[in-house]
Order: C-alpha cells, then structure tokens, then sequence
C-alpha cells in the first residue's frame, strides 16, 4: 500500500514538472531566438502578463480556447513589436526599454481586469473553462510514462516539440544561422546584404509568439481565474534559464525541468502539509536561479553583441 | 537645389537641457493622449479625469502637502537608480531594498521599542539604511564576484524579500498582529514616529532626509573620486579597468548606496506615514522611482520635480477614481508610458537629422 502511495506521488511530481516546465521553457526559447538576434528582451515578464490576461478575458467572452490561443499570440506580437521598434529602429537602451514593458504590462493588465469585471466582488471572481488534458494514443498507455509524458495539455506538447524544432532552426537552417550571426558580428551580416533590422524583427517577434503562449499557457492552460501578476516571475525565470542553459536549446530544455520539478516539488511538500513555511519553498526556486547563476560564471556562448544595438556607419 | 535631397543622421555627442526638456514634454504629452484612450475605455471622460487627477494632486494646500508625502519615498528610490544606472549598474532592486529598509527599521523598533524618539528615531534610521544598503551589497557581490547579471540578482531577490515579508507577517511568523485577520503588524507606538513638518499634515522629517539625500548624491557623484570612477566605469568599463580603476570595489559600494536610500525610503513610509508593516506598504513606490530616475535624466537635483510629478499623479489618481470610477491601477500604466515615449523622445535629443554636404 504504501510503496503504491510512494509511486503515485512520485508520479504525480514528475506529471506536475513537466506540465509547469511548460511556460518557462515556451518563454525561454523563444527568448533564445530573440538574443541570438542580438537584442536583450527583459520584457517577456510582461509581455506573458499581458498575453495570459488577453487569453483569459477572450476565453471568458467567447468560451473559445483556439480564439484564446490567438489573442494570446497577439498579445505578444505587439508587445515584441514595441521591443522591436525601440531596439532595431530607434536603437534606444534596451534594458530601459524591458523594464517599462514589464511595467506597462502590470499596469495594464490590472486596469483592464477592473475596467472590465467592474463590480464583481471577491467572492464571485470570474471564471473560465481550461484547455484540459489530450491522452496521447498508445504512448499514453505505456506504464508511468504515459502518465507523466503523455497525459498533457497540447502547450506542453508544443513546447517539447519545439526543442528539437529550434535547435534544428539555429543550427541547419540559413535563416537560423543568419539570426545567430547577428548577435555575434551584426556588421558581417549586414555586409552580406541582409536586412539587420528586419532579421531582428522576426527573431523579437518569434520570441513574443512564444511568450504569449507562455502567458496563455498559464490562465487559459491551467487556472481557471486571472490574478494581478499571476505570472509571478516566470517570465523573468525563463531569461534565468536561457542564461542557465548556456543560449542551447537542449540544455535549456534540462534547466527548464531543474527549476519545474523545485516547484512542483514544493507544491507536493504543501499537499502533505509539512511542518515548514511555505514561503521558503515558494521562494527556493529564485534562490536555485541566483545559485545556478553563480556556478555558471563562465558565459561562453553568449551571443557577444547581445544588448547592443547595432548603428550602421556610413562612410 | 532639392531641399531634402540627402539626410544623415549623426549621433550627438552632448544632449542640450532644451534639448531633454522637449523631449519631456513630448513624451508627458503623448503619455497624456495615450492615457486619454484609455480612459475612454474604461467609459469615462478623460477631461473630467484629467481635471480630477489635477486638483486631487495640486488642488488645496492639503492636496499640495499629501503629494509631497508621496513623492517622498519616490525621491529616494529615484536616487537609489541614479547612482547605480550612472555606472550602468542596471539594479532593478529598489522594490525589494524599499521592503528591506523597513524590515530593518522595524526590527530595530522591536529591539529599542522602549527609548524615547529623539534616540529611537536616529537608530530606525540608521537599521533601514543598514539593511537596505546590505541587500543591494549582496547583489553587488554576486556581480563582482560570481558574475551574476544585477537585473536577474535583484529581480530574484524582489520575489525573495516578497516571501520574506510574507513569512514575517504570516500565521506562524514572528510579526503578525495577534488576533488580526489581515497580514499586517501591530501599530507601532508613537515614539517611534517620524516628526511631522507641518500640523494636520502626513508630511514628515523623511521628505527633508530626501532632499538632502538629492544633494549627497549630487556631491558623491561630480565631487567625489568615487563619483568619478563609477561615471567613468558607466561610460566605458573596459578603459576603467585599463586606468587601474577597482570595478569590484565600485559595484559593491554602489550597490550599498542604492540600496541604503532605498531602504530609507521604506523605512520612512512605515514610521512617517503608515505606522503598520504591511505587504501593501509600498504601491510599487520602487519600480516607479525607475521611471523617476530616467524623466529626470539620472540627474540627483532633477530627481525632486520629476519625483513630485509623479507623487502627484499617484496621490491624484484617488480622486480621479472617486470622481469618475476610472481604475487607479492607471497610473502604473501611465508610468510605463511615459517612459516608453520619453525613451522614444530621445531620439531626437540624441541624434540630429541634417543634410549631408552635396558634391557639386
């Protein structure tokens, strides 16, 4: 009975890792394909508040998760595309620019939840249907790893699959190895007449899409309600784990799993109601993140023109 | 001759005062549009907003003193960002140190409860600057030491000192209010209060310790061979390592200053408007002394107004809302935009567009 018990809370954990990898990893490859391009986008945080906030009250309007999904991907093209706009076209400081999308995304996301459940009282917070789980034919049989790998929502899917997609993108495809070749030496790539400005573009713009599936991921995916800063971080996690796994897909793929399975494994030491404030395990995954950042101190595959914007001299 | 027939864009190597204040006003002014539509959605008339968010801010000299309450913690967290973003030390921790300075503060206040103000108020002060300025210290470190990005340090530590003030005021933490339903201390006792400027007033002694902070900066930063070193070391790091400056030693100090200010900040809210340790405490005070430090051109003096412009729109943000029920959450969008169009605003200030020499 009780080796049983033991097997079920192991899988659960593990079931529970891979489903809440499922937002960091979206945001943090697709923050991967923006910082090959050379451009810094610390607004992600925001741009996955701003983009579950938008697939939460769609979803709650029109009852449709598929018109969720695409609000939600909108939601972060435009944010990406003020990214954009300020980095490539005006080439203002990109860490100034971050910030106050993060800011802008807080402050307008709680606007329109009031603005627009005007009246609701705490007690009747609006609610909406999630995606819920799709069992993977044959696959999702298969004992224990079935349950843990097969038994997702079609996000975590997505996000799995787009591991292997990306670093095939990168590495074999000449607009990946274009986009890699910006963040290192912008003024070769420009030499060989490709459009920096619209290079980058595409990359932020790839990496909002993402986002925005991150931030759907999380209302729309998973709960049922929307909160004010209901991301929590996760978006800033995310720039920790393309920094932790070293700007590789693979690895960040690992980093991704390392930083889910602290959560849900805390989350499984709360359902046991263990003797321990539950604030520092609520707050051991951003101590893992400075901890990974200190053993990490060698940055070697930073994309070396990474935060700079790159100005064209003439002459 | 064709007027336009070839235009150039240079980059402009000193940026005139004209130059950035336009470029203010410019951005103020599309804050304002932008806000306006907002408004608009939330089914209100924008003047009227507009109008209400004025006189709540400027409208009787009560409004004027209240504002000047508000613009006080923003001072210090504007001032905490100059000094770090002037050797581009981009610490987005101001949000979190705010917290520190007044777990600090408040610490101390347990331990010294019983000594009368003129020793007990000096010594809070003095913890929330400690704590505050230990918090930013550790950032600091990390980067010296471990090469760890100060913007994902001290994003990490906000959400670290989030939980920690969460466990404090928690069920089974230390500080909670016997009895209380909410996350919230005791009141704190009156010996403990900031001196208050003037009668029927909020505002109190922490509103001067800012302006004189403002000035301490300024001095630290045009007079001081630190001052130089760190400006040196944001302008170009590489040739400051190269002239023998020690950037270990100039991060870590820098981040104890901001840190320290910041901590100031939250210490005075808690003992000088507050009286009560609570999540609340701060509406983003630290984050929006980001947007301060940037309006002001990371200039300390500059800090004041552009701290008083925007306590005003937080404190006439209350009345706008009982006016006209537009959501006060609009002023952390209105923050945002302001600084997304000033950055955008320059550009113009940073390069000028002339048309290049023709060859005839």
């Amino acid at each position: 009975m009780t080796s049983l018990l033991q097997t079920a809370i192991i899988i659960n954990v593990l079931a529970s890792t891979v489903r809440i990898a499922t937002p960091l990893l979206l945001g943090a490859l697709g923050e991967l394909v923006t910082e090959r391009s050379g451009v810094m986008n610390l607004g992600i945080e925001g741009t996955m508040l701003m983009s579950s906030f938008t697939a939460f009250l769609v979803a709650y309007h029109t009852n449709s998760i598929p018109l969720a999904l695409a609000a939600a991907m909108l939601t972060g093209a435009l944010m990406s595309l003020i990214m954009a706009f300020m980095a490539s076209t005006l080439k203002v400081d990109q860490t100034v620019t971050g910030l106050s999308l993060n800011l802008l995304a807080s402050g307008i996301s709680l606007f329109w939840y009031r603005v627009a459940f005007k009246g609701t009282s705490t007690e009747s917070i609006p609610t909406i249907q999630t995606m819920g789980t799709v069992k993977i034919p044959i696959l999702g049989d298969i004992p224990y790893l079935g349950q843990i790998f097969f038994n997702q929502g079609l996000l975590t899917y997505l996000a799995f699959i787009m591991v292997p997609v990306i670093a095939f993108f990168l590495y074999r495809t000449y607009t990946g190895l274009a986009i890699r070749s910006l963040g290192e030496n912008p003024r070769a790539v420009d030499m060989k007449g490709i459009n920096v400005t619209r290079l980058q573009y595409l990359a932020v713009l790839f990496g909002g899409v993402m986002s925005g599936l991150a931030g759907a991921f999380i209302t729309v995916g998973t709960l049922v309600r929307f909160l004010p800063e209901i991301t929590a971080g996760r978006g800033w996690l995310a720039l920790v784990i393309v920094i932790a796994g070293n700007w590789k897909a693979g690895r960040i793929l690992l980093a991704a799993l390392l930083f889910a399975f602290m959560d849900a494994f805390q989350l499984q030491l709360q359902g046991i109601g263990i003797q321990l404030p539950y604030q520092i395990l609520l707050a051991a995954p951003y101590v893992l993140a400075i901890v990974v950042l200190m053993a990490n101190r060698a940055r070697s595959l930073a994309p070396k023109h990474l935060g700079y914007p790159y100005i064209r001299e003439e002459g | 001759m064709k007027p336009f027939a070839k235009l150039s864009i240079e980059k402009r190597e000193d940026v005139s005062p004209i130059g950035r204040i336009i470029a203010i006003i410019i951005a103020l002014i599309a804050a304002m549009l932008i806000s306006a539509i907002l408004i608009q959605l939330a089914n209100a008339s924008p003047l009227e907003a507009f109008a209400n968010l004025f006189k709540g801010a400027f409208g009787n000299k009560r409004a004027i003193l209240e504002t000047l309450v508000k613009s006080t913690p923003l001072i210090l967290t504007g001032l905490a960002t100059v000094i770090a973003f002037q050797g581009k030390i981009w610490s987005i921790g101001q949000e979190g140190q705010f917290f520190l300075g007044a777990i600090g503060g408040y610490w101390a206040y347990r331990i010294f409860e019983g000594l009368p103000a003129l020793i007990l108020v000096p010594i809070i002060i003095v913890a929330g600057i400690i704590t505050g300025g230990v918090g930013g210290m550790i950032a600091g470190l990390l980067k010296a030491y471990f090469n760890v990005d100060v913007i994902i340090s001290t994003v990490m530590g906000n959400y670290i000192i989030d939980y920690l003030l969460s466990f404090l005021l928690s069920g089974v933490g230390p500080w909670r209010e016997p009895g209380s339903y909410y996350q919230q201390t005791a009141p704190i006792s009156g010996n403990a209060y900031y001196p208050i400027l003037f009668e029927n007033s909020r505002l109190h002694i922490g509103f001067l310790i800012a302006i004189l902070c403002s000035m301490l900066v300024y001095l630290i930063l045009n007079h001081t061979p630190f001052g130089f070193q760190l400006r040196a070391f944001g302008s170009n790091p590489q040739a400051a390592k190269f002239k023998g400056i020690n950037i270990n030693k100039i991060i870590i100090l820098t981040m104890f200053i901001s840190g320290a200010l910041a901590g100031l900040a939250g210490a005075g809210e808690l003992f000088g408007v507050q009286y009560r340790l609570r999540p609340d405490l701060s509406p983003g005070y630290g984050y929006t002394g980001i947007i301060v430090a940037m309006v002001a051109g990371l200039n300390p003096i500059g800090v004041i107004p552009a701290a008083i412009l925007f306590g005003a729109i937080i404190n006439g943000s209350a009345q706008m809302r009982i006016a006209t029920g537009v959501p006060t959450a609009l002023t952390s969008a209105i923050q945002a935009i302001v600084l997304l169009s000033l950055l955008s605003a320059q550009v113009f200030t940073r390069f000028r567009v002339r048309r290049a020499e023709r060859v005839d």
